[in-house]
């Protein structure tokens, strides 16, 4: 009897299972790769003090960019929300670029929300400048996760395939499958679980040189804020060029919109628990205050206090 | 009879959804008024009953009893204003001289009354039956006319005055459709000031608009025209107005310029 594709069994099973671990150690190496090629850039381009917006990016992510320009744009009156949670433009666009891609999206007759805005801001040109600034400068590095998990996941989705040929071949010619079958769940359940990780949403990721900046500037506000030096006053320009941090929008950018100085506002502005279940976790433990109000957050605070959430 | 005014107002702003927040936080804010239609008894919004709590007058104002109709009272309506100002705690409601319905169809528009004898006299049975359901005084104010009908018997004050001698309504001057009315029907806004009943004034009302064409449009979306001020300053020669209220519905500007507006209005109106 021929041997299905002139490979024998044993052997197919041998190379089979080699081929279920492939995946996984591309993913590691890969991942490893890109950890030591960042090494290199570490000394870090010094460049201008880092905006209200670069810092958001440092601590939060995109997601907590736009949260810090909704906030600053509140603050500053240009944006109006309401306790149905709704955000409404109330005059001209902002010039920040960041901040009128925010406006925009709160133009009268937008259904516009945090949680909406953030939707269409995420994979927008003026944060992708953003984030493509903070790179070029050795402060965040490129986020590759995203791309090496879609990889893993296609080649586990290669393997299963070849596998489900295989049976499909060696059931037609007869030979016998018992080995293949406990293989191809194996194969089965890795794609699955490839998948899953796929679709997860990975956070940025400041290099050593972003998080030893934002440590510096978080601890900087706080210090300032110690002193009393007053914080909610509103149009302050000095607050966007980043040396002065003061104001709702230097709050929100280190805390996350819980850290919004007016309570009935920060409530307002926060995004309602999703139903299905699916995190929120870059928001700064946003999802469990949201009808609560302030006070029960605000020692509660956001799990990315400290040295910055994934760094 | 003659009913009690809601006493001193001061100045205040429309209540709406999509300013609830902003209410709450401006300056110079001494009470508001709320369109009794856009409320549910029993699920009246956390921030209104939230100013209502601080102590806040809240004043429910009608669009849809259609006084002026032909057709029967629709009670039904005049129930659920009379509850929704039991709910706010209110010292008074009110609606406008006007119909909004006739044959079972809906205008959308507040449309002018026949200042005549009869139409006079359909007006007053419907307000004494519209008092006899709410508990509190009740006021009627002046509308921005698409048209006048013709062979009217009063001035818009001789009416006005007839109206509030026979039922003791109360009455809300809005300056506004006083400003409306002298742009695009030529009344004369002085005089409709020298012959109202002042004595029965509630309160006014000011809001913004726009000239197109030659029309001057009550849009309530656009700022307060120096002009309006200026007709509520010559009404605070006459009088002094119990309260005032800015009405903005629409391309709501920042709360910066809300209250420049409402600061205006008290100075036009302070001695």
């Amino acid at each position: 009897m021929e041997d299905t594709w002139g490979i024998p069994g044993p052997t197919f099973l041998a190379i089979y299972g080699a081929l279920l671990v492939f995946p996984l150690v591309v993913g590691l190496l890969w991942t490893i790769a890109v950890k030591l090629g960042h090494k290199a850039p570490r000394a870090a381009v010094r460049g201008p003090e880092p905006t209200v917006y670069e810092l958001a990016y440092l601590a939060g992510g995109p997601d907590r960019v736009v949260d810090t320009a909704i906030a600053a744009l509140v603050d500053r009156g240009t944006l109006r929300v309401s306790s149905a949670k709704q955000l409404q433009l109330t005059g001209s666009e902002p010039a920040d670029p960041i901040e009128r891609a925010v406006a925009k999206g709160a133009r009268p007759g937008y259904n516009a929300t945090t949680r909406g805005i953030r939707d269409r801001l995420r994979m927008s040109k003026p944060m992708q400048a953003l984030a493509k600034g903070l790179e070029d400068r050795g402060l965040v590095v490129a986020d590759r996760v995203p791309r090496i998990r879609q990889v893993v996941f296609f080649l586990y989705l290669v393997v299963l395939v070849l596998g489900v040929a295989r049976l499909v071949a060696g059931i037609s010619g007869d030979h016998p499958v018992g080995f293949l079958i406990p293989l191809l769940f194996a194969a089965g359940f890795a794609t699955l679980v490839a998948r899953a990780v796929k679709n997860k949403r990975s956070g940025p990721r400041p290099t050593g040189e972003g998080d030893r900046l934002l440590h510096r500037a978080r601890s900087a506000h706080g210090r300032e804020r110690k002193r009393g030096i007053p914080t909610a006053t509103a149009s302050d320009g000095a607050m966007m060029g980043g040396a002065v941090l003061g104001g709702a929008a230097a709050a929100v950018a280190f805390g996350g919109l819980t850290y919004y100085p007016d309570e009935e506002l920060s409530a307002a502005l926060i995004p309602p628990p999703v139903s299905g279940g699916f995190g929120g976790g870059s928001s700064g433990g946003g999802s469990s205050c949201s009808t609560g109000g302030g006070s029960s957050c605000s020692s509660g605070g956001s799990s990315c206090g400290g040295g910055g959430c994934g760094g | 009879m003659v009913a009690d005014g809601p006493g001193r107002l001061g100045i205040g702003i429309g209540w709406r959804h999509e300013l609830d927040l902003s209410i709450a936080r401006l300056p110079g804010v001494d009470w508001v008024e709320v369109v009794a239609e856009n409320l549910h008894a029993g699920h009246l919004p956390e921030t209104l009953l939230a100013l209502r709590d601080r102590g806040m007058p809240v004043l429910p104002h009608a669009v849809s009893l259609s006084l002026g109709g032909a057709e029967p009272l629709d009670t039904a309506r005049v129930e659920q204003l009379a509850e929704v100002t039991r709910e706010l705690g209110a010292p008074m409601a009110s609606d406008h001289v006007c119909f909004v319905r006739a044959g079972g169809l809906d205008s959308g528009h507040l449309l002018p009354v026949p200042r005549t004898r009869e139409a006079l006299d359909v007006l007053v049975d419907n307000v004494e039956l519209t008092q006899s359901i709410v508990e509190v005084p009740f006021a009627l104010e002046n509308i921005a006319a698409v048209l006048e009908w013709p062979d009217a018997e009063f001035t818009e004050a001789e009416f006005l005055r007839e109206l509030t001698d026979r039922t003791g309504c109360l009455l809300i001057v809005d300056v506004a459709n006083l400003y409306a009315n002298a742009r695009n029907l030529g009344t004369d806004p002085e005089r409709f000031l020298d012959e109202i009943p002042w004595e029965r004034l509630a309160y006014t009302h000011v809001a913004g608009g726009v000239e197109r064409d030659g029309v001057y449009h009550d849009t309530h979306a656009h700022p307060v025209l120096p002009e309006v001020l200026d007709l509520l300053r010559e009404l605070r020669r006459r009088t002094e107005p119990p309260g005032v209220l800015l009405e903005r519905d629409d391309d709501y500007p920042p709360d910066s310029e809300l209250a420049a507006e409402l600061a205006a209005l008290r100075e036009a109106v302070s001695p």
